[in-house]
């Protein structure tokens, strides 16, 4: 039988933040996926490089959001228990 | 009174410094352009200044159609701190927007202007009939909706900037540990201390060139561009017709 000491809420609180760190997963297939359509569309049509840097950036950058949400989830998880 | 200020956390002291700063450099750039005359050729910080607005505007045209004359001021004042905030390591402050109470703060400045706005443009009427949009039961939703956008911008900001901090402190502690480690196994006096002094010169240089560059100029301005355009984006619905 187990005991649930203060150390084991540690430890476990430690297990979270690593799970939720898990996020990053999905922003990055997005950002990929992002950049792999740019890349399609400045084939397409390479004098529109500069706005289509822009939007790919922007649209990265509002993609982002999950993970970061995980990484705040995590940075709880470890300085506030 | 000095009291206060000096047990305020360090992110909220660098934002004030921040808005002190930019206060009086505006102010300046104001009175110089002001003086000009209608000939004379602006140069200098006055003709990036006065580009910078003209390209301001004619964004805010495109989105606000009609009151684009009242918005503007507000975005380029916001656009303006963020910059400044998120790129404020550079000059050794800590930065504002990695405190949550900064970046709360900014999410409640999205919330509060988006409702005025629209209540003073749009009459209460108009705007109780849009909450209720397709159907009255839909209030809760929307309720949620109007409430949860001007939070996630607050909390991206805040994610970003946070981050880009922690892997900072992380490689300046780093360098300063393995320093003292360092001079601890070299032992002697003077060859400790030069153990110490190389690490540290390589960690610092490591950190200066890579993540003051990528975290907060590439980051920073990304950031500050991005909730410039969201809030930009979710006034103009809330006050378009």
């Amino acid at each position: 039988m187990a005991e649930f000491t203060e150390f084991f809420a540690q430890g476990m609180a430690f297990l979270g933040a690593g799970i939720a760190v898990l996020t990053g997963i999905g922003p990055g297939i997005g950002q990929g996926y992002a950049a792999g359509k740019a890349v399609e569309a400045l084939g397409r049509q390479p004098e529109a490089e500069s706005s289509i840097r822009t939007l790919m950036i922007t649209g990265q950058a509002v993609a982002e959001t999950t993970g970061l949400y995980g990484l705040i989830v995590a940075i709880i998880l470890i300085f506030a228990t | 009174m000095i009291e206060f200020y000096a047990d305020l956390s360090p992110g909220i002291v660098s934002s004030l410094i921040i808005t002190v700063a930019l206060m009086i450099i505006t102010v300046i750039i104001g009175l110089r352009v002001k003086k000009m005359s209608v000939a004379s050729v602006p140069r200098g910080i006055t003709l990036v200044s006065v580009m910078f607005v003209q390209g301001i505007n004619n964004m805010m045209h495109d989105f606000f159609k009609k009151n684009w004359k009242v918005f503007t001021p507000y975005m380029l004042t916001i656009l303006l701190f963020l910059l400044f905030a998120n790129t404020a390591a550079l000059w050794g402050l800590s930065t504002p927007l990695s405190n949550i109470s900064v970046a709360l703060g900014f999410s409640i400045l999205a919330f509060g202007s988006i409702q005025v706005a629209a209540l003073i443009v749009k009459k209460p009427k108009q705007r109780a009939k849009d909450l209720m949009d397709p159907h009255p039961l839909f209030l809760p939703i929307n309720l949620i909706g109007e409430m949860s956008t001007p939070f996630a911008m607050g909390i991206r900001l805040f994610g970003n900037l946070l981050s880009g901090a922690i892997i900072g402190i992380i490689v300046y502690g780093l360098s300063h540990s393995v320093g003292l480690m360092f001079s601890e196994l070299l032992g002697g006096d003077i060859l400790g201390v030069l153990g110490y002094g190389f690490v540290q010169i390589f960690g610092v240089s490591a950190g200066a060139i890579m993540i003051h560059a990528i975290f907060d100029i590439f980051f920073g301005a990304i950031q500050a561009y991005v909730y410039f355009m969201l809030f930009t984006i979710f006034l103009s619905m809330a006050v378009s017709e």
